[in-house]
């Protein structure tokens, strides 16, 4: 299938090539002064060796878990972010990133012609198993738009866990957008609105700008809104990070339940103790859990129902809904003036109704792509109250591996460290 | 994660700037509109396009289908029949565009013409080919090489005359395909100017006096020369305006009334003009609007312009080849005509 | 007893996980494509002025570009003058070129070499389309590889009406109008 693609990508190049071959067949003045064109000017890109950026990713993640497993030491991952911010951000000018491959991986599952090369699976892939040995080292210091944001966290303040679970949903639903976005073929969602590449590239629009400054801006109170309410690949960790064979921990030690680090956590991922004086209800528990998992059906279906009567204005991310949209509005004497689009496609040979008939079959794909959407973000929904259905009893302080960012703040406030350091 | 410290800001404000925040960055986002070129960005002749009607002197009375694929090369013949070459066939028609004949040939002529004897000579990129009416190819010219670019043939009873754009000349061969002599080369001494021709498209054509005139594209005119290559006459006329031949080279085909007045087509502003024998201005014969070129082009995927080749046929009829409509736009003197 | 089995069951998600990561990752990856860039197909541009304006870089990463060997080295090029230009000279009022970035200088009679200021052209296609639609096009945009930042999704791309834009390998990462090379790629 690959193969039979490449070979048709080749041909085309092929038939490229006769056009132009043909078309420019004319000769050039013959000169008597002896005069000689110059070179036409097109300078090769200048790309990074990929092994580098390989070498520095797994080198910058294995530095990060050593820092926060080992030396546990917030200032070690704290300048290795701000090493990364200045390599993958500045300098990659914020690609490739492990955030973004996530689409292209995805695309070429959806796409079997879409290449993806070695390096951007490579980007998606080692993060992840990262997270799934020691955590999410990849947040706490080697993504460039953790990083950004970790050096505007300046007085971190906590949410309710209410909030932080709420909020936290947002990021669940633009994973699922994204993937519809990839799976229908409408764009990278992730890379379009990614609010901090503009810094990066110190290129961008407007709103873009005051999109990434506003989320820098809030996050000098409400670390990182990006990573905990936005950033789909985030999810993915979070998911690995709740396996993860070895994770950063609030004490080296025991946790002797001072409580000192019950306010340090930024991101909500301390889980306190559970009241010893309130013994848990297991009955209560588990009748919560079964009345949950009767209700999970019905929550998933009504959240397919809904993303399935969204499907309308979800259509309108694929450029083709959107230019059929557009042509039939123009038509129709529904807009004032004319667009580019609209002018390039009346002048191209397509005829409207071949146009209107793409986008009809695409917007009938989008009815079960967003149904999916929905059922998805209904089953995230039940995840996520399952997950707080279930009544744990822990004794000590311990982190959300799953919210966990491993930016070791936590660690200087506990106790045991110091003396734990002091031996 | 209940906080027993009271804080100066309460929790629930936090929460509301995250979601302030959240959906500040989210409406940034989706209302992020940039705004397209401006004007001075934007390539517009359309004010060189407009014609006014006052000024068109023809009008279209008849489109003939042409049922060949890229049609290229038209040729009319003294007795009214007509002749078109497009991809592998050559048709033959007649006055009325009825399909008479065609034959198949390899590839697509250039350019054609057919001798007073009723001969085609077809001109492919780089050889010329004498064929009958009938089909059979009677001879073929040698190669002029990778340098040359055939674009316009004429013929008349002792010459046959090849515009060869590639290498910026005009040969001039016997009906036998000898080569006499070469015409339009840059002489001081004749007092000849040099064909400049910056693009494929350098036509030949007789005026009713059967003398020959060369367009010289890259001067924006015509020049008359005598078949020994002496430059008997020349008019320049470069301008955007109506009465001018706009671009970097134009015109690119001509043809001659009987009365003298010389019919030129444009690229760029696709528009046919007919000058008078004074070389001034007469009027239009086709605009780029009747010719379905779009106003500007300005939103065409190539800019290859539409009209291949102009002729006057027997009963004076400007004929106009349209590559993209496989048509040959018949083009009549309107009646009611005021003397300009 | 959940507790004692909960490090097995943790174990064999992990190695599953990972296995599956590693599996996806490998089975999407193309071992073959190398890295790939953007361009844009001069046969396809419209020239409606996008590449300019929806570019994430101000200036644009795309600019004109001039192929020698198409050029009819005009008196009067349509990419230089202005329509109704009176005067063939090169005084700015009779220049296209909104930014002034298309530089003539006089070759012999008569004829006249064109060249791009790269520094100031912003990639409007203003002079492409003069040169299309009167001269022979051989004034073409093209992305610059030495300015694009190459994003994963390009914001022209996405913008543009003619979907004239496609990632190219990058060693061949010009598509020129060219005799010799026929958009093969560069010298």
């Amino acid at each position: 299938m690959k193969l039979k693609l490449l070979a048709a990508v080749f041909l085309l190049l092929g038939l490229w090539t006769v056009q132009a071959a043909t078309e420019f067949r004319f000769p050039m003045p013959e000169f008597e002064s002896g005069y000689k064109h110059p070179a036409m000017s097109i300078p090769p890109a200048s790309k990074t060796s990929p092994w580098v950026d390989l070498g520095l990713l797994a080198g910058a993640l294995a530095l990060s878990a050593w820092s926060v497993l080992r030396l546990r030491s917030r200032r070690y991952v704290f300048l290795i972010a701000l090493v990364s911010l200045a390599y993958f951000g500045f300098y990659r000018k914020g690609c490739v990133c492990a955030v973004g491959s996530m689409q292209n991986i995805l695309s070429a599952f959806f796409d079997p012609g879409y290449a993806v090369p070695l390096i951007v699976s490579a980007f998606f892939l080692i993060p992840l198993l990262f997270a799934l040995y020691f955590g999410r080292v990849f947040c706490a210091a080697v993504c460039p738009l953790g990083a950004i944001q970790e050096m505007f966290a300046i007085f971190p303040v906590q949410l309710s866990s209410a909030v932080e679970a709420v909020l936290g949903l947002f990021a669940y639903a633009y994973l699922g957008l994204s993937v519809l976005a990839v799976y229908m073929g409408a764009g990278f969602l992730i890379c379009r609105y990614d609010p901090f590449v503009g810094f990066f590239r110190q290129g961008a629009s407007f709103n873009m700008f005051l999109a990434g400054g506003v989320l820098l801006l809030a996050g000098v109170f409400i670390a990182r809104p990006y990573c905990r309410f936005l950033c789909p690949y985030g999810v993915l960790l979070r998911w690995a990070s709740r396996f993860s064979k070895w994770h950063a921990t609030i004490t080296p030690a025991e946790c002797i339940q001072c409580r000192l680090c019950e306010t340090s956590c930024p991101y909500g991922a301390i889980v306190v103790p559970t009241p010893e004086d309130r013994p848990v209800d297991q009955r209560t528990g588990a009748r919560r859990m079964g009345r949950l998992f009767l209700a999970a059906p019905f929550i998933i279906v009504i959240a397919a129902g809904a993303g399935y009567l969204s499907h309308e204005p979800l259509a309108r991310l694929h450029p083709t809904v959107w230019l059929a949209e557009r042509v039939a509005g123009e038509e129709q004497g529904r807009y004032e003036e004319k667009t580019i689009d609209g002018d390039a496609f009346r002048a191209g040979k397509r005829a409207a109704t071949e146009l209107y008939a793409e986008a009809h079959a695409l917007k009938e794909r989008f009815k079960y792509a967003s149904a999916c959407f929905g059922a998805f973000m209904g089953l995230v929904l039940c995840g996520k109250l399952i997950r707080l259905s279930i009544v744990r009893s822990n004794k000590d302080y311990v982190v959300d591996r799953g919210a966990c960012l491993s930016c070791a703040r936590c660690f200087a406030y506990c106790p045991v460290e110091k003396s734990h350091a002091a031996k | 994660m209940a906080s027993t410290q009271k804080r100066l800001i309460p929790a629930w404000l936090w929460a509301g700037v995250a979601v302030i925040a959240l959906a500040a960055a989210l409406a940034l986002f989706t209302m992020d509109r940039r705004s397209p070129p401006g004007a001075s960005f934007a390539f517009n002749v359309s004010d060189y396009a407009r014609i006014s009607p006052k000024d068109v002197l023809f009008r279209e009375t008849q489109r003939i289908a042409v049922n060949v694929p890229h049609p290229r090369a038209m040729a009319a013949a003294r007795d009214g029949s007509l002749f078109v070459g497009g991809e592998n066939a050559v048709l033959a028609l007649d006055a009325e565009g009825k399909e008479q004949a065609r034959f198949a040939v390899e590839g697509t002529p250039e350019c054609m013409a057919v001798s007073p004897d009723g001969k085609l000579l077809l001109a492919w990129r780089n050889h010329v080919e004498v064929w009958d009416a009938r089909g059979t190819r009677l001879s073929v010219w040698p190669d002029l090489g990778e340098r040359a670019c055939l674009t316009s043939i004429a013929a008349d009873d002792k010459h046959v005359f090849v515009a060869d754009a590639g290498n910026r000349v005009v040969l001039r061969y016997d009906p036998d395909g000898k080569l006499l002599g070469r015409i339009g080369e840059a002489d001081p001494a004749r007092n000849i100017p040099g064909l400049n021709v910056p693009s494929p498209y350098l036509d030949v054509a007789f005026d009713a006096m059967g003398s020959l005139w060369v367009v010289n594209p890259g001067k924006h005119g015509l020049e008359n020369y005598r078949p020994d290559g002496d430059l008997l006459s020349s008019w320049y006329r470069p301008g955007m305006d109506l009465a001018g031949f706009c671009g970097c080279c134009n015109p690119i085909h001509i043809a001659f009334l009987s009365d003298g007045s010389v019919v030129t087509a444009e690229k760029g502003l696709s528009r046919i003009k007919l000058y008078g024998p004074d070389t001034t201005l007469s009027g239009v014969v086709a605009t780029p609007e009747g010719l379905q070129a779009p106003e500007t082009q300005a939103l065409a995927y190539d800019a290859d312009p539409p009209v291949k080749e102009v002729a006057v046929d027997a009963r004076g009829r400007v004929l106009v080849l349209h590559q993209p409509l496989c048509a040959i736009f018949v083009f009549e003197k309107t009646d009611d005509m005021a003397p300009k | 007893m959940e507790q004692e089995s909960k490090f097995g069951r943790r174990d064999f998600i992990r190695v599953a996980a990972t296995a599956a990561a590693a599996g996806a990752a490998w089975a999407a990856a193309h071992p073959s494509s190398g890295t790939t860039v953007w361009q844009l197909d001069p046969a396809k541009c419209l020239q409606c002025g996008r590449c300019s304006t929806t570019c994430v870089l101000n200036p644009s990463a795309v600019k004109c570009v001039h192929s020698f060997e198409i050029c009819g080295y005009c008196d009067l090029c349509g990419g230089y003058l202005q329509p109704g230009a009176k005067a063939r000279d090169s005084g700015a009022e009779n220049e296209l070129c909104p930014v002034g970035a298309l530089k003539r200088t006089f070759v012999e009679e008569p004829f006249y070499q064109y060249t791009i200021d790269e520094e100031l052209c912003v990639g409007c296609g203003k002079c492409v389309k003069g040169c299309a639609v009167f001269g022979n096009g051989s004034l073409y945009l093209q992305v610059k590889h030495d300015v694009c930042v190459g994003c994963n999704e390009c914001s022209i791309a996405r913008n543009c009406p003619a979907n004239a834009f496609q990632r190219v390998p990058v060693r061949n990462s010009y598509l020129l109008k060219t005799r010799e090379n026929g958009g093969k790629g560069h010298k």
